[in-house]
């Protein structure tokens, strides 16, 4: 129950709908965390009380807010929602509801976008506002849609909800002063596709007998390279190979990292058990040195999902299929080694070279969204991407039996 | 010296100029903390590589970085460039340092390393606008910004306190060309600065010597209606619940809907700072004893004694009646008497003409902006800058009396 005797029956902000409303997090609320903890694992009331006391002010730091969805009529919480503010112009939004209210999940979902996009649309002048959708019934698809929210991308089976599978989508809505000013992008998923009809590249790479050399600790052998888990002196080496870079094409330019900043990256990351991110080394063999980085971001044991990236650092090393490689040893440690269900990628929209190496590596076009970045004077998208465990097991299968 | 056997002599990455090349911090530099540590109080090696090590990665996730810059001759750092998106991803904030050892040099240094990073930050990494910020800064560094593009975008009077005197700090922007072709040429930012007002009629001293009456435990200074008290974690309770009954949606962002919980935290935590950083006073009216806003000096300097000013009135039903300025009044008092600063400086949203004409009416100045630092609707709008010296201010409303401040 909402602890507010100041605010009087039936004067619940200006965040109010039919039936709920919405306000920040009180200390109170620790006897609700079902309603505001977006977490798939329960939580008690003690834990709870120290999330709010000390994760809540850390998360408002990093520019994100939550509100929790109160009933109107007993002031009861039964959902939230936590929204991003990136960069002062965009707003990304996601949903809880109270698992113990199940019946009622999606109507709670429905009417806390109905009540939050305009506000944070209209009135807090976000260019595009998305929203985030896990497994959507149609009440929610209805609420968005008459919000005038479009879809802009869709995940395959990135959700384990309820005993099965279900796809997440993002909704979202441009500005209409930006519209006007811009013309209109049209709905991000439009560009999506089914996943490729051929990948020639896709094979196991790893050897079961590599030979040598061998680089130390290593994970997964190639031909040419090798994969080991990053160590923090990794970053000495490629900080100094970044300020070597030539190639100018990425969203922020070309980057110029401490070594002190990945080492303590690194140092970090080995600790969380299970992990939330997996930094892996990509050693050319022969030369026993490091080139290049591939990892898995916002790993989630849960829906069994990634985020993957990779990066080599050595100029005259690309082109040669020494990336591709590397990704490939990735993808049969997302999907082998750690069991993933479906990974996920995003690329800065004007960087096509990549998104023609994920389509290579049988990656699926899965949407846009509009306007998350910029080039020169014009705002561009970011390009979203899925891969299925079921599709990538297929291929490697049967590049093996054409062997 | 840069430790990079791996950096074959002569390839000193692409940020490099004729005499310096910029790079990233490496563990070796806490044997230079005087070319990039960006504090008029010296360090010794101990401290530079604790701050290597712990605060550097801490700066990185609030999106602050630092290259430093070495001579190309020698490879000795002798100085660094301090930047980040820190609000707008669109919006490149910029600062300057060189080892105060190499003296009248400075400027030639200052001058190359923005010839080194600027082309990268505009062009190359796509910022629509990159503000740099000048203390104190050399006529052959003006002539520098000029030639780089850059223009005068504001300058806060006698902010910089150095070697023995007071000097202007300016700020600098360079806006992307192609977004200036796109919708059209601003002009310098600097153009919205204007003289001190020359009547100030909302600026005079409201304290009370001797309050009769209701007064806030721990007052600090209490005029007719108001009185300030330094914040408490627990009147974040009462703000959170006020401003959800909000109705001016005139803000940068709307509405703002703080959490108790999280604005109890940043009040803890300002307390601990000694000296502070946030110095956070709560506004109670005297007549009920109820919260009814909040006023507060930021970003203080005790070096430069300089902060930036902050108010806000909760409730919709009490503004307009004079009691936001009287807040305000108490609180210039506070800084200027109590605490001995030398100027002031406030930030307003390009569309909030109210709070600007507020400001005005309190005797502060128009001392720029910012272009294109957030949005409205569909266009882009600049944030305006205002300063306020403690000689203007006492000037209008006379010396301080004995006793005025509790």
């Amino acid at each position: 129950m909402t602890e507010s005797p100041w605010i009087a029956p039936g004067e619940q902000g200006f965040l109010v709908g039919e039936t709920l409303y919405l306000r920040p997090l009180e200390q109170g609320d620790a006897k609700y965390p079902g309603a505001w903890h977006f977490a798939s694992y329960p939580i008690n009331r003690q834990r709870a009380e120290e999330l709010l006391t000390k994760e809540l002010p850390k998360e408002a730091e990093s520019h994100t807010r939550r509100l929790v969805a109160c009933r109107r009529s007993d002031d009861t919480p039964v959902g939230a929602v936590k929204y991003e503010v990136q960069g002062w112009r965009t707003a990304f939004v996601q949903l809880r509801a109270d698992p113990r209210l199940r019946p009622e999940g999606a109507a709670i979902r429905a009417e806390m976008l109905r009540i939050v996009v305009p506000w944070l649309s209209e009135e807090s002048h976000n260019m595009v506002v998305w929203a985030e959708l896990d497994a959507p019934a149609p009440a929610v698809i209805a609420a968005v849609e008459g919000l005038g929210m479009r879809p802009a991308a869709r995940l395959r089976e990135a959700i384990w909800r309820d005993g099965a599978r279900h796809d997440q989508w993002v909704y979202e809505l441009p500005h209409p002063g930006w519209v006007e000013k811009l013309g209109d992008p049209g709905p991000g998923i439009e560009r999506a596709g089914e996943p490729p009809a051929a990948t020639p590249a896709v094979r196991r790479v790893s050897l079961a007998d590599p030979g040598s050399p061998v680089p130390e600790g290593a994970l997964l052998v190639g031909e040419r390279v090798a994969l080991r888990m990053s160590e923090p002196d990794d970053w000495k080496r490629i900080s100094r190979l970044a300020r070597r870079e030539t190639e100018t094409f990425f969203d922020r330019g070309r980057w110029l990292g401490s070594p002190l900043d990945g080492l303590h990256w690194v140092k970090e990351s080995v600790k969380q058990v299970p992990p939330k991110e997996v930094l892996l080394s990509v050693i050319q063999r022969e030369t026993g040195e490091l080139i290049g980085e591939v990892l898995l971001l916002h790993v989630d044991m849960f829906h069994r999902t990634a985020e993957t990236g990779s990066m080599i650092y050595v100029p005259e090393l690309r082109g040669q299929g020494i990336g591709s490689e590397a990704k490939l040893l990735l993808l049969e440690f997302a999907f082998d080694l750690l069991g993933l269900h479906m990974v996920r990628s995003f690329v800065w929209g004007p960087n096509t070279r990549s998104q023609a190496a994920l389509r290579k590596q049988g990656y699926r076009d899965a949407g846009r969204l509009h306007w998350d970045s910029t080039a020169g004077a014009e705002f561009v998208d970011v390009v979203m991407f899925d891969l299925l465990s079921s599709e990538w097991r297929q291929r490697v299968n049967r590049a093996e039996e054409l062997g | 010296m840069t430790e990079p056997q791996w950096i074959a002599p002569g390839e000193h990455g692409f940020l490099a100029g004729e005499t310096l090349y910029m790079r990233p911090l490496e563990l070796a530099d806490a044997r230079y903390p005087a070319a990039w540590h960006f504090s008029p109080f010296p360090i010794n090696p101990e401290r530079a590589e604790e701050i290597l090590k712990q605060d550097l990665p801490k700066e990185a996730n609030e999106r602050k970085h630092r290259l430093v810059a070495c001579r190309r001759s020698d490879d000795i750092p002798v100085g660094a460039v301090s930047y980040g998106n820190l609000w707008s991803t669109l919006n490149m904030w910029v600062e300057l340092h060189v080892d105060p050892a190499h003296g009248d040099g400075a400027a030639a240094m200052k001058s190359e390393m923005l010839r080194l990073v600027v082309p990268w930050m505009s062009a190359e990494s796509h910022n629509m606008v990159v503000a740099v910020k000048l203390d104190a800064p050399e006529p052959e560094l003006i002539d520098a910004m000029g030639s780089l593009g850059f223009r005068p975008a504001l300058r806060f009077r006698e902010a910089i306190w150095q070697g023995g005197n007071r000097h202007d700090q300016w700020f600098y922007e360079l806006l992307h060309p192609a977004w200036v072709e796109r919708l059209g040429d601003p002009g310098p930012t600097i153009n919205l600065a204007t003289v001190p007002p020359a009547t100030s009629p909302g600026s005079r001293r409201v304290s009370i010597k001797r309050p009769a009456g209701p007064l806030p435990k721990n007052l600090i200074l209490a005029s007719e209606r108001v009185a300030l008290r330094p914040a408490e974690a627990d009147d974040w309770k009462e703000g959170s619940r006020l401003l959800r009954r909000e109705t001016e949606t005139f803000y940068d962002r709307g509405r703002w809907l703080p959490s108790p919980v999280v604005g109890g935290h940043w009040v803890t935590e300002a307390m601990k700072a000694d000296p502070p950083n946030w110095i956070p006073l709560t506004v109670v009216l005297r007549e009920t004893g109820q919260v009814i806003g909040d006023v507060g000096l930021h970003g203080i300097s005790l070096f430069h004694r300089t902060a930036e000013t902050g108010s806000m009135l909760y409730l919709p039903e009490l503004r307009g009646k004079g009691l936001g300025s009287e807040a305000k009044n108490l609180l210039l008092e506070y800084a200027f008497d109590h605490l001995g600063f030398h100027m002031l400086r406030s930030f307003v949203w390009g569309p909030n003409t109210r709070s600007q004409a507020a400001l005005r009416k309190q005797g502060y100045r128009p001392a720029g902006g910012f272009r294109w630092e957030s949005t409205q609707g569909g266009t882009f709008v600049d944030s305006m800058a205002f300063d306020l010296l403690a000689s203007e201010w006492r000037e209008r409303v006379g010396p301080a009396t004995e006793g005025a401040t509790a």
